[in-house]
């Protein structure tokens, strides 16, 4: 059926040239996609094990941290490799966004637990561009919707971290006795009220991919905030008749050691 | 402790970027709204002798595609200001039918540019296409609006599509023998997709639905020859 050749076999072969390279280049930048994920996700699982809020982090945990770091700038350098200018960056960008969200998370997430502050969007983006090791890179790669999307998973980090912190909390004694909750839940859980009141008044355009894809993170969001209001409020409850060595592990949705085991 | 300026930041680029949204997507729909006219009078390509394509179809085409390319200017000055591949999803479809009626026309004989020798039958090549619109072609470096490959090949199987239906009509109309260049031609155009390593998407999914155009026309060939109503002095009467 098939003619052996075809008078447009050139300009063909010339096509399949120039689409097996976006293919190939394609395939490349999802893997690095991947690897930036992955390392990132390792990343935020060492920060998890910080017991303290505000402070520089603990040696134990950014001994942790370290390799990740290394696999993180890895994966910076094939993707600054692969997306040397403008014109890629924004072709690859949907399949490079998994990646740049999860970098965000753990940015944003470690910067929270040193600072206790929303690490901003330029702070992001430089610090993304410093990732490399080699140098600098990156510059432009990283775009808002990438970090808005981030932002939205911080606040599950947040949410999981505080969740941990009451049984450390809830064990030692109280530094506001009256109020009966923890200064730090508190002041986590009225930064993640905050971050809900701000996250939610951003107006996107419907119809729009930042838009779809925001909507579905808010509901994730919105049950991390609860978790974590729900949480205080078990501290505040049960902090009034708390004995001696009381672990908290009853009650409330969120706020035993088992469910923490199940994160 | 939330700084809002943050969200204030970012409410500041969703706006500047709904912005940018709004402003293409007025010059689209003009384009879309021209794209319409020449597409209706290409239409007629079905039920007009070729006698009279000229001057029923090709002519009013030809002012239609130049309507066209005012839209095009506009959206390659607003688009190129702007990344690429962020924003081509709100013109790619329109693009893709415009440069098909270009195709479409080009191929019943039809030449944008006056003093040409009308060749029909002839396939115009994506350089040709750009030179036409005054647009960059398979841009790699530079970010700016262009022609890209895939929405040629998106627009090249629509001509295919047209034309296993024109194949149909030309009998209707009396004409034997421009199905048999049609039967040409698509076979040639699909011997050409089946050299590409297409992935699996949009384009993979239709190019795979060329091999039943061929079949279509080659049907309608079968039919012509079966009843000796191919011309003799055609060459490829596939007798």
């Amino acid at each position: 059926m098939t003619a052996p050749t075809s008078p447009y076999t050139t300009m063909f072969e010339g096509f399949r040239a120039e689409l097996d390279e976006h293919y190939d280049r394609r395939e490349r930048v999802i893997k690095a996609s991947r690897d930036l994920t992955s390392a990132s996700k390792r990343l935020i699982f060492a920060l998890q094990r910080t017991r303290s809020l505000a402070r520089p982090l603990p040696s134990s945990v950014t001994k942790a941290a370290e390799p990740h770091h290394g696999a993180t700038g890895a994966a910076h350098d094939a993707l600054a490799l692969e997306l040397s200018n403008s014109l890629r960056a924004h072709r690859y960008a949907w399949q490079v966004s998994p990646g740049l969200q999860e970098f965000v998370e753990a940015a944003t997430f470690g910067h929270y637990l040193r600072h206790q502050t929303l690490m901003s969007f330029d702070e992001v983006q430089k610090l993304w561009t410093e990732t490399g090791e080699q140098g600098q890179g990156g510059e432009g790669m990283l775009q808002y919707s990438d970090y808005v999307l981030g932002v939205f998973d911080l606040t599950g980090e947040m949410m999981r971290w505080a969740v941990l912190m009451v049984a450390v909390w809830g064990s030692a004694p109280s530094r506001d006795a009256d109020e009966g909750a923890p200064e730090g839940l508190r002041d986590v859980l009225r930064d993640m009220r905050d971050m809900r009141a701000a996250l939610e008044a951003l107006d996107v355009p419907r119809g729009t991919p930042l838009a779809s894809e925001i909507g579905k993170k808010t509901d994730v969001m919105k049950q991390s905030v609860e978790k974590v209001e729900n949480a205080t409020y078990g501290l505040v409850v049960r902090g009034r008749e708390r004995p001696e060595g009381w672990m908290p592990d009853s009650g409330g949705s969120a706020e035993g050691r088992m469910e923490v085991d199940s994160y | 402790m939330i700084d809002r300026g943050i969200f204030e930041d970012l409410q500041a680029r969703v706006d500047e970027d709904a912005e940018v949204r709004d402003e293409i997507r007025v010059i689209v729909d003009t384009l879309e709204k021209k794209e319409k006219i020449a597409q209706s009078i290409l239409a007629k390509a079905h039920s007009t002798p070729l006698s009279q394509l000229s001057s029923q179809v090709l002519e009013p085409a030809k002012g239609a595609i130049q309507q066209t390319m005012a839209s095009v200017d506009d959206l390659s000055a607003v688009a190129s200001a702007h990344p690429y591949y962020k924003w081509n999803n709100m013109w790619q479809r329109q693009v893709q039918d415009l440069v098909f009626h270009i195709l479409l026309f080009g191929w019943l004989g039809g030449s944008i540019q006056d003093g040409s020798q009308p060749r029909p039958g002839y396939l115009l090549t994506i350089d040709e296409i750009g030179g036409i619109l005054k647009v960059p072609v398979n841009e790699k470096q530079k970010d700016t609006f262009h022609i890209a490959i895939e929405e040629y090949l998106h627009a090249l199987i629509s001509l295919l599509d047209e034309l296993a239906r024109l194949a149909r009509n030309s009998v209707t109309l009396g004409d034997y023998r421009r199905p048999t260049h049609i039967a040409q031609f698509i076979k040639d155009i699909h011997a050409g997709f089946q050299i590409l390593n297409l992935k699996n998407d949009s384009l993979r999914r239709r190019s795979d639905g060329i091999k039943y155009r061929v079949k279509e026309v080659e049907d309608v060939v079968y039919d012509l020859s079966l009843r000796n109503l191919i011309p003799r002095d055609d060459p490829t009467s596939g007798q």
